[in-house]
């Protein structure tokens, strides 16, 4: 009878030592699951994100009065030779220049009180006011980029590069 | 010592597990399906996927495919965004570039979107095309970033200008005829979806 109940005794115990193994095991399992979950987002995600790391803004400039080509020409050139800037055009019929920057290096006054070192043009930077932003039909308040998603996008983007 | 080789082996399935499941869904049936391409993609043709040195993110490589069409792309927003018969279709765009712009992405992400879109309409393998579909993206009432329906004329000024882009980067009629012919024909099949005031 008391063999019995030793043996009993040693199943029960020997019972709770599986379930912890399996315990630790099944854990195990799902830690590494995790971490390589982690290292595969991180690697097929880095391709597409790396480029994001510097923003980049563009900025025009209207000029009233018509720009020949070699006046537009060496607008485009001086712009173009300036720290950050990484594309120029200068569309002469309509006397529009556009260039994108990026913006940690450059800013549109700073370039456009150049430009009018260059030579007094009548011109000015092109803006528009969210409320005329809206009378054209969109709306600068629903941007999607400002999304949780998009928030938490550039978070992780950030943390992985 | 028995425990820690019954973990140890718990280690290993679960790692082979995760990383052949993980292979299966990558190159198993589609590796598999993939008939030998007798003409070479359009990704292949700007460049394909060799990589080379970023010259916009020093210290990172790109592929030359993707680095010619990111360079096209943004020489062409460039040109589109000097274009006064087509800045009444990018209210937020403009909206954004002031004489001290906000730190907005709105010029990053339509960069890296386009790009991506290219890079994926061209055949590249590489990079996924994350944004709208092209009906939504260009249908100012599911994306408020679109001012108004696009017409068939402003939609071939709009390819007028990507050619004008790409000539900015060395590719003309004149010298690679077929390439621009080919380019021009890929961005015209998106013509149906995009040309929403008919
Ligand atoms: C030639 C074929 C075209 C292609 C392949 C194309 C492709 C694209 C792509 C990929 C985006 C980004 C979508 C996203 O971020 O989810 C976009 C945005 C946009 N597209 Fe197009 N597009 C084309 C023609 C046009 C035309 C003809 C117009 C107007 C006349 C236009 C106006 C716009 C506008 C306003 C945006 C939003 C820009 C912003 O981010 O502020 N697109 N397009």
């Amino acid at each position: 009878m008391d063999n019995y109940k030793f043996t009993l005794l040693y199943v029960t115990f020997m019972k709770k030592r599986t379930i912890i193994k399996i315990c630790i095991g099944l854990f195990s399992l799902l830690l590494i699951s995790f971490v390589v979950l982690v290292m595969h987002i991180n690697s097929v995600t880095k391709k597409n994100t790396t480029e994001n790391i510097n923003q980049r803004q563009l900025s025009r400039i209207d000029f009233k009065v018509h720009v020949d080509s070699t006046e537009a020409n060496k607008i485009k050139n001086y712009v173009a030779s300036l720290d950050g800037v990484d594309g120029t055009h200068f569309n002469i019929p309509e006397g529009i220049f556009t260039y994108s920057y990026k913006m940690n290096k450059q800013n549109s006054k700073v370039v456009f009180e150049k430009v009018m070192q260059l030579g007094n043009y009548d011109a000015h930077i092109f803006t528009i006011s969210a409320a005329d932003a809206q009378a054209m039909g969109g709306c600068p308040m629903k941007i999607n980029d400002h999304s949780f998603s998009a928030y938490l996008t550039a978070y992780v983007t950030k943390f992985l590069n | 010592m028995k425990k820690n080789i019954f973990l140890l082996g718990a280690c290993f399935v679960a790692m082979t597990l995760t990383i052949s499941s993980c292979k299966k869904k990558d190159d198993g049936p589609a590796a598999m399906t993939v008939t030998p391409q007798p003409k070479p993609t359009l990704y292949e043709r700007v460049g394909g996927t060799t990589m080379t040195a970023d010259p916009n993110n020093t210290g990172q490589m790109i592929e030359k495919g993707r680095l010619t069409l990111r360079s096209v792309v943004d020489s062409s927003i460039n040109v589109i965004a000097a274009d006064g018969q087509l800045a009444k279709y990018f209210p937020v765009l403009f909206a954004e570039l002031g004489e001290n712009p906000k730190n907005t992405s709105g010029l990053t992400a339509l960069s890296k979107n386009f790009t991506d879109f290219m890079c994926v309409a061209t055949g590249s393998k590489t990079y996924l095309y994350t944004g709208l579909s092209m009906t939504e993206t260009h249908d100012p009432a599911r994306n408020s970033r679109m001012g108004m329906k696009a017409n068939s004329a402003d939609f071939d000024k709009f390819v007028g200008d990507i050619g004008t882009g790409l000539a900015k980067n060395g590719v003309t009629a004149a010298n690679n005829k077929q390439l621009v012919d080919d380019l021009v024909a890929l961005l015209y099949t998106t013509e149906e979806a995009i040309v929403q005031d008919k």
